[in-house]
Parts: C-alpha cells; structure tokens; sequence
C-alpha cells in the first residue's frame, strides 16, 4: 500500500518546483495522506491534547471547535508560507505567532458575533488555539519551507486529521453521557442511564486511549502489508 | 545595519497590517456581540422572574416577551425589574434587581429575584463574571445558584445578614460555598449583604 516511502516535509517539496498545478502530481495527496493519517497530530503525535480533552462533550462543539481549528491552520500557515522567503530568521517565531494569533482573535470574533451560544460552551478554548502545538508545528515543521499550495494541502490535513479525532471523541462521549446526538435523543432516558464518566475529562482519556491504539494497530497492518 | 533596519520594518508592518485587521473585525462585530449581550441579560432577568421562555429563543422573541412581562424601574442606584402579572394594577408577585460586586478578577454581574417581602429569595444568576473556570465559575451553576432560593437578606433586625460558608450551611441565612473558590464565594456574600444594603435604602 504505501508504496511512497513516508514523506520527509523537505524531500516533498523538491521536484516540485513551477508545477503550479492541482496536487502537484501527487505530491500533495502522499503530504495529506502523511500529516492526516501517518502522523496524525492528535492520535500519533499527542498534540492538541488540551482541546481534545475539554471540548469534546459534544459532538457539536468538536466540529465547531475542528472548524475553527482548521480555518486558522490553513489561513495562517498560508500567509507564512507566502512570506517565507521574506521573513528575517531573527524574528520568524514572533511573526508566526503574531500571524496565528490574527487569525485566532478573527474566529473567536465571528463565533462570539455569530454562534454566541457555542463560543460560551467553547470557552477559552477557541483562544487558546493560539498556543496549539499543532498549528506553529505545522507553521514551522512544513509551511516555512514549501509553496503556499502545498502548504494548504498540509494544513488542511493536519486540520482534518485534528477535526476527525474530537468528532469521534464528540461521539462517543455525547452518546454515551448524555444519550443525544448533535442534541437529538438517541438513547432514551426511559432505559438508557447516562454514564456520567464520559462527560467528565476521564471519558476523554478512556475514548482517547482507545482511538491511539486503534490508530496503532491499524498504521502496524499499514507497514506489515506492504 | 540594514539587516537591523529591514527587520524592524518587517516587524512593524506585520504588526500594523495585524492590528488593522483585528480593529476591522472588532468594530464589525461590535454591535452582534451587544446584542447578544443584551440578549443574554433579558434572558437572565426572564430567568429569574420564572417567565418561561423557549430554550432556543432569538433577540427578537425575548424582546416581545420582555417588554410584555417586565416593567423596567430604576430606584438611585438600583434597576428594578417588576414582574408584570395578569393584572397589571396588581402588587407584583417578584422583582429582580440587578447586582453588581467585586469578584477575584474583575466584577461581577448578575440578578437576584425576590418575593414581594423584598426579603426573600427566589432566585440567582450570575451571568457576567471573569471567575477561574472550574472553581469560581461554578457560582453559575446551578448547584451553586439553587441554595439561595428562599434564603433571607437580612436577619430579625434588618441587617444585612445572609453569608455563603465553607461548608454546614444552616438556616435561612447561609448557603454553601465552592471548596477552592473561598474568595468568590466571601465577594459573593459580599454582594449579596450590599444588596440588602442597596434595598434597604430605596425602600
């Protein structure tokens, strides 16, 4: 299956130079399958933990909380990637940061404007992607040395693969806490007993420990196969 | 010397192009985030005076029911909110006033509903406050808030007598406060002792 061998960011980005069209021949599909998939910032790399942890007790607030996750990695590992060639190495950290943070505050607004409801639930936690590891990794790791499009292509994977694991931590924890759905009863209250655990940060752990190792043995196949 | 100059340039220009942007969005977004404020309040006050209200209800549904159900007084330095019955002529069955106090980061804001004795507790919200998630922003909850119903302002002779205590609360004076919230909760029973102050003097 893998038949290209795990992508280093810097190799990636060579070979690629002027083709300025679409994925660039499949390079962009093997850096999305690698930053989504083989290194998945929240179940291989454990980063993003701190929101994963808290926002997770519905579903709702995961996407929510994924999609303003993902609106500030690919528009903030954009700009840096424009800039790349342009940014003094001296300051290229607190131009980073000051860069992510413009458009943290920017999704923080909107959802405060907008969705007043969901940014009380979401708490400090929308701001604090400010901080998020997986963001300056990407920024750092990836966007300061490739093209703006294929920095896209990395950010939206890393966003993804960040979204995918708390919807499936969203999940669990909403069906089995509180027995809904995005808020829809799916297991009566009639006879189903909400489990308390799982609303509670050690459902989070449970759930995530399970998907990591999941993650684990199904990337082991991955290797063993081909 | 040009590197230095190139990278305070680059600096600045980053800096400013940011702050454009965020004072844009924020002037944008100012008057959504007052209305939703202001929303939130209504929804607070309605919540108190027991007006039910649909749990989704937009601005324009809680401003109809406001205005049909509250009338909106302001007595020196407290703002009345009268339950408006059946019978407007009627003596109003509750009022809610709004309170304001120090908390341990920034104030706090919120509204206590009372019987017509102006004494007695129905009900508490707390809907604007800077506590410390987890400790101190428990006052929002509900466990915290549901003691003080029928709790008293003040005691036998008029003072200002209703505390929040570390724990065995007893009486018509005291409700339990938050293990590791000790300081929001002493401001909460702070606010709560000015309140019958406050009430004392209007009336």
């Amino acid at each position: 299956m893998m038949s290209t061998a795990p992508l280093d960011p810097a190799t990636a980005a060579e070979g690629c130079g002027g083709c300025g069209k679409g994925f660039c021949d499949g390079k962009g599909r093997a850096i999305f399958k690698e930053t989504s998939w083989t290194s998945n910032p929240v179940a291989v790399q454990t980063l993003g933990i701190c929101p994963a942890l808290a926002v997770t007790t519905r579903l709702e607030n995961s996407l929510v909380m994924g999609a303003a996750m993902i609106f500030v990695c690919v528009g903030s590992t954009f700009m840096l990637s424009l800039l790349r060639h342009t940014t003094p190495r001296r300051i290229r950290l607190i131009a980073s940061v000051a860069i992510i943070a413009t458009f943290v505050i920017l999704i923080d607004q909107f959802l405060r404007a907008f969705y007043w409801e969901m940014s009380r639930q979401l708490g400090p936690y929308v701001g604090l992607i400010i901080t998020n590891c997986i963001v300056l990794g990407r920024a750092e790791a990836f966007a300061m040395q490739n093209k703006p499009q294929l920095a896209i292509v990395d950010a939206l994977a890393a966003g993804i693969g960040f979204t995918t694991i708390l919807a499936i931590v969203g999940f669990f924890r909403e069906l089995l806490g509180e027995g809904t759905l995005l808020g829809y009863v799916v297991l009566h209250p009639d006879w189903y007993t909400k489990n308390l655990v799982m609303v509670l940060a050690p459902g989070a752990f449970v759930v995530m420990g399970f998907l990591i190792a999941l993650f684990n043995w199904l990337q082991q196949k991955d290797v063993q196969g081909s | 010397m040009k590197d230095n100059l190139y990278t305070l340039g680059y600096a600045v220009a980053v800096g400013a192009i940011c702050a454009g942007l965020l004072t844009a969005a924020a002037e944008f977004t100012a008057p959504y985030r007052e209305a939703n404020q202001r929303a939130d309040e209504m929804r607070n006050i309605l919540a108190v005076l027991e007006i039910p209200v649909a749990p989704g209800a937009g601005a324009e549904e809680l401003t109809e029911v406001f205005d049909q159900r509250v009338r909106r007084e302001t007595k020196d330095s407290l703002t009345v909110y009268f339950l408006v019955g059946d019978d407007p002529q009627a003596e109003p069955e509750l009022v809610a006033v709004d309170v304001v106090g120090r908390g341990l980061w920034g104030p706090i804001r919120g509204f206590v509903s009372l019987e017509p004795d102006w004494d007695t507790i129905r009900g508490v919200t707390f809907h604007d406050h800077n506590e410390t998630p987890g400790l101190g922003a428990e006052i929002s909850h509900d466990s915290f808030l549901d003691q003080f119903r029928g709790k008293r302002l003040t005691d036998e002779d008029g003072q200002p007598a209703l505390q929040v205590v570390s724990s065995g609360a007893d009486g018509p004076w005291q409700v339990d406060g938050i293990s590791g919230a000790t300081i929001t909760c002493d401001r909460v029973g702070d606010l709560m002792r000015d309140l019958a102050r406050q009430i004392q003097e209007v009336r």
